[in-house]
């Protein structure tokens, strides 16, 4: 399978080492690997492995051994389809929401269904997530959200208002604020904080905040050059509005975090 | 645009597992799928802004136990003696007779090539691991035979497959093709 420039998919070199050593090890030894359930464990298997060794035998699937190497996997799967911001408290006890619940059973029985036409011949979509597991699910994920959110009528979009003025005191107090302020994005806490923020955005607001973000201008004297007022069929004053309203937005939901 | 859900998917996956996720690789898939826009900037989001949950995943969960039980009721038949069919045999392309004679395991294991197990592991519709096991099993005399012979009864010694498939009939040339070494 290649990408769209004609380039091969490849399996990562860590993961492509890590399958030559567990070739050498005995049967025993790699389903006592698969049980590992602490991924912090330095023996714990990455579900890139466990994919390859259960196509691999997927015609042995009634084995007890196939069954643990498949719960294995699926525990992943599962794990990867949390989406962020799904799981809360209930006095001590951890919950999960109902939405989150859903995306994670309809990730669960999508990749379910892959398996099992993987099963029947040979499914290239599954080589993706042999590529690179933890990315790949994102897309499924991203696949079962965008489904369930239509089924709840969840994405229905809100009206968005162009003209709506910003005033100048609340511009004044997003100031010179910036969301992406490169002493604090590396800080895991930040930045899931900043994802959630941004999430939370009207779609027009979060498209310039993510192009701004990976780099795009928002206008250009050359025709053909991709930016935001490109992409977004508005012109750069627009895009420079809704950015500042995004931001103000941006700033506000930081606070709360501080 | 429409385009099928799919299709859809793949392009998605594909975005996903891409190296890196610079403005150069958007810049090809803004390009190309002008309509998917939306939903490769969702997936920016979730690339660079999601967390890792390292804590212990749970390997029996209701869902991970449900999902076994599913895809295992639909596993397809274990490999059986009723597998080795004159079906079967015309379509790996050997004699109804060899397909029989594995069937009562009459080859050595050992004189099995891997490609010839493996296409006919493929034919049978059964894993390698499956159909080496099946042929390793000890012999069983067939039904009936005691009462049919004039000897004891006992289970004749296996023999190799060149000299099976030479003794059912096949050519040299047939014989070294299926062998794997034509």
């Amino acid at each position: 399978m290649t990408y769209p420039d004609g380039s091969h998919y490849r399996r990562r070199n860590e993961i492509e080492k890590m399958l030559t050593q567990l070739e050498q090890v005995t049967r025993d030894q790699l389903m006592e690997r698969m049980q590992i359930s602490d991924p912090t464990h330095a023996d714990f298997l990455p579900a890139e492995c466990i994919l390859h060794f259960l196509r691999k035998s997927k015609r042995d699937n009634t084995s007890r051994q196939f069954e643990l190497m498949y719960k294995a996997l699926l525990a992943r799967v599962e794990r990867a389809a949390m989406v962020p911001g799904a799981l809360h408290y209930v006095g001590e006890k951890q919950a999960i929401t109902a939405r989150g619940a859903k995306i994670i059973e309809e990730v669960v029985f999508a990749f379910e269904l892959k398996l099992t036409k993987d099963r029947n011949g040979y499914l290239e979509g599954l080589d993706y997530y042999e590529v690179n597991f933890a990315s790949a699910m994102k897309s499924l994920r991203s696949t079962a959200r965008a489904k369930i959110d239509l089924e709840e009528g969840r994405n229905q979009p809100l009206s968005y208002n162009d003209e709506e003025s910003i005033s100048a005191d609340v511009e004044k107090a997003a100031g010179a604020f910036d969301p992406f302020n490169p002493e604090k994005i590396d800080d895991p806490v930040y930045r899931s904080a900043l994802g959630a923020a941004i999430k939370e955005l009207p779609a027009e607001e979060r498209d310039v905040i993510l192009l701004t973000l990976k780099g795009y201008q928002d206008a250009s004297i050359q025709p053909d050059a991709i930016t935001i007022s490109s992409l977004l069929g508005c012109n750069d004053q627009t895009v420079r509005n809704r950015r500042k309203r995004a931001v103000i937005k941006l700033k506000k939901a930081l606070e709360e975090l501080e | 645009m429409t385009r099928q859900a799919n299709d859809v998917e793949n392009i998605l996956a594909a975005f996903t597992v891409e190296p890196n996720h610079d403005k150069a690789t958007l810049d090809r898939y803004l390009s190309a799928y002008p309509d998917l826009r939306t939903a490769l900037l969702d997936l920016i989001l979730d690339l660079e802004f999601d967390g890792v949950d390292n804590s212990p995943l749970d390997l029996e969960s209701p869902l991970v136990a449900a999902s076994w039980d599913r895809y295992s009721r639909t596993t397809k038949q274990p490999l059986t003696s009723k597998s080795f069919t004159k079906e079967a045999a015309k379509a790996f392309g050997v004699k109804t007779t060899v397909i029989m004679q594995l069937r009562d395991r009459a080859v050595s294991v050992a004189s099995i090539p891997g490609r010839f197990m493996a296409r006919l592991a493929e034919v049978l519709g059964a894993g390698v691991d499956e159909l080496t096991s099946y042929l390793s099993e000890p012999r069983a005399l067939a039904a009936g035979a005691s009462y049919k012979a004039d000897g004891k009864p006992s289970v004749a010694p296996q023999m190799e497959l060149s000299d099976l498939l030479a003794q059912c009939g096949h050519s040299p040339e047939e014989i070294a093709q299926l062998m794997g070494e034509a």
